[in-house]
């Protein structure tokens, strides 16, 4: 698959659903049965963004109505303020081509490099990769949340073009096993691809110390932090990595010049 | 091909008779009436003591065709129907696969799709394993979630939901239950940011779902006479009673005596129903089959899978 298009946004203040009171008072009793479990409650100010309507916004610049899309996989980690939604469904109804869509979560920053091996493997002749996150939690919550709300859509098709990809994803990597895997993980993916420019994670980054020359992505972006640099990048050959310190998952992919269209 | 090599179900033994979700889930006492006679609901099964991660280890640990081939485990993946079950960063599927020595696997969840996810799952894991370059390489399938608030444990007018898992071992090319078609069609116009469309929905479920179980059949290369057994998704009797006139399908072919029993159990449904036909024995070599799901929601997604056992 090569990527023909690619486009980024964050997203300011609260989802507009939000704003309807019947559905504030739904996901308030959700998120309070959801956290009773684990001892936590409801925050009393909800705020946040939905992925629907961020992915809704990303589709509209990134897919003409003349190129419909047959598969849309959208990538999260951090859950969104319409938490009973089937928003990938949703997706497929306003995305040209009625595409098969759901979504890969339940895997940290690895999320989009598997959505991205599934593209590769269902073999369809145009699909939609989108990366979300947002940053805030419904809920009395130590965790980290992301600084932005943000969105990257990424739309790959068949065959000869301009662009290419390889994924390779390492499961079960601790720290200090980073280096030697992801030194063969950036020479594999870089052969036919000498000059890819390389464009690490900050968590990648931190536990690779001798790791080559690349573009650190700043921290506070988990999930679209390569991915948004990847979007905005000029260049014909893009190297991302990224590594996921819980769940231990090392991910690399390439998206570089297609050699075919190069000759 | 892909292929299901082993199945295993966890359904708790703790049920409760639907009168006695009346008053948690605010429902009129015609309501109750209504699923317990039109839609021949009876009992549901509940676990209370299991969180998440032990409802999905309850179904690894029956699944006996996984014991020392642990590490030909290469993708673990979750079909779910809730999108959020936890809060976030829980992660029950990575410390189920950690506790279980598939700490290996690249694991994550697929979901979105409603109930339809779980055949989302199988299908996905086939084609993963299909590009994988280990010819030995397996998949597991994990089904399983909690009825923990009342989105997740009530369709209005329509099914209960109850708690139940399973743990499916999935091959490119396995002897057993070849996966021969599968047909997936989403129809996300029933999404909630389109106002209420009960009455338009309750109108297309059937003929949808027939439309995905024709298509499957014939992108199987049967007819629908072909099919010995339907393991249906337990949203009610009396879907399927219609949806079998509708087709002019035998409704004695469809294996409907777990609807009473367990309750609407999310994604696995069709593990379930898969485990019951085979205790009954219900399915010869040979023997093709057909598994169909409707994921109803926010959205809705009709899934149809034929399968030769």
């Amino acid at each position: 698959m090569r990527l023909v298009r690619a486009g980024r946004r964050a997203f300011t203040g609260n989802a507009d659903v939000l704003a309807d009171d019947d559905h504030r008072a739904q996901v308030t009793d959700y998120f309070a049965d959801l956290v009773r479990p684990f001892g936590a409650g409801p925050v009393t100010d909800l705020s946040g963004q939905s992925y629907g309507e961020m992915a809704k916004a990303l589709v509209a610049e990134v897919v003409p109505a003349a190129e419909p899309v047959d598969l849309l996989v959208l990538a999260f980690s951090i859950h969104d303020v319409w938490p009973g939604r089937a928003t990938a469904t949703y997706l497929s109804h306003v995305c040209p081509g009625t595409p098969m869509s759901f979504a890969v979560c339940d895997q940290g920053s690895a999320s989009p490099f598997t959505g991205l091996r599934v593209i590769g493997d269902y073999g369809v002749r145009r699909a939609l990769l989108v990366v979300v996150e947002q940053g805030a939690l419904p809920y009395e919550s130590a965790a980290a949340t992301p600084l932005a709300h943000r969105g990257v859509a990424m739309l790959y098709e068949e065959g000869a073009g301009t662009r290419a990809t390889e994924v390779r994803q390492y499961p079960d990597v601790v720290p200090e096993a980073v280096p030697e895997l992801a030194r063969r993980g950036v020479a594999e993916l870089s052969t036919g691809h000498p000059g890819a420019r390389v464009v690490l994670s900050d968590s990648l980054a931190a536990v690779w110390p001798d790791h080559p020359d690349h573009t650190r992505v700043p921290a506070g972006q988990p999930m679209t932090g390569v991915w948004w640099h990847l979007a905005g990048a000029s260049e014909d050959a893009v190297l991302v990595g990224d590594y996921d310190r819980d769940l231990r998952y090392l991910c690399f992919a390439v998206v570089a010049a297609d050699q075919s269209s190069v000759d | 091909m892909t292929a299901l090599d082993a199945v295993s179900v966890y359904t708790p033994a703790f049920r409760v008779p639907i009168e006695d979700l009346a008053d948690p889930l605010d429902l009129t006492d015609i309501q109750v009436r209504l699923f317990r006679r039109f839609h021949g609901l009876d009992q549901v099964r509940f676990a209370p003591d299991r969180s998440p991660a032990e409802l999905l280890r309850a179904a690894v640990e029956g699944l006996a065709g996984l014991r020392g081939q642990e590490h030909r485990v290469r993708y673990v993946v979750h079909g779910r129907a809730m999108p959020v079950v936890v809060p976030y960063p829980h992660n029950p599927l990575h410390d189920v696969c950690r506790q279980l020595g598939l700490g290996h696997a690249l694991a994550f969840t697929v979901t979105q799709q409603s109930c339809a996810s779980g055949l989302l799952a199988v299908e996905l894991a086939g084609r993963l394993l299909a590009g994988d370059p280990h010819e030995d390489a397996l998949a597991l399938v994990l089904t399983g979630e909690k009825a923990f608030t009342r989105h997740a444990r009530l369709i209005p007018g329509t099914s209960l939901f109850g708690e139940g898992a399973s743990a499916c071992l999935v091959s490119a090319d396995g002897p057993r239950d070849r996966m021969l078609s599968f047909v997936c069609a989403q129809r996300g116009e029933f999404d909630g940011e389109y106002g209420d469309r009960e009455e338009e929905f309750q109108r297309q479920y059937r003929p949808s779902l027939a439309e995905v179980i024709n298509r499957a059949v014939a992108d199987a290369g049967l007819a629908l006479d072909d099919i010995r057994l339907v393991l249906p998704h337990n949203v009610n009797v009396v879907t399927w009673q219609r949806l079998c006139s509708l087709m002019d399908f035998p409704v004695q072919r469809v294996l409907l005596s777990n609807v009473p029993d367990n309750g609407h159990l999310f994604c696995t449904d069709a593990f379930a129903n898969y485990r019951t036909a085979r205790e009954r024995d219900l399915l010869r070599e040979g023997d093709h089959y057909l598994v169909a799901t409707v994921g109803a929601g926010a959205g809705a997604t009709f899934s149809a899978m034929v399968f030769q056992h």
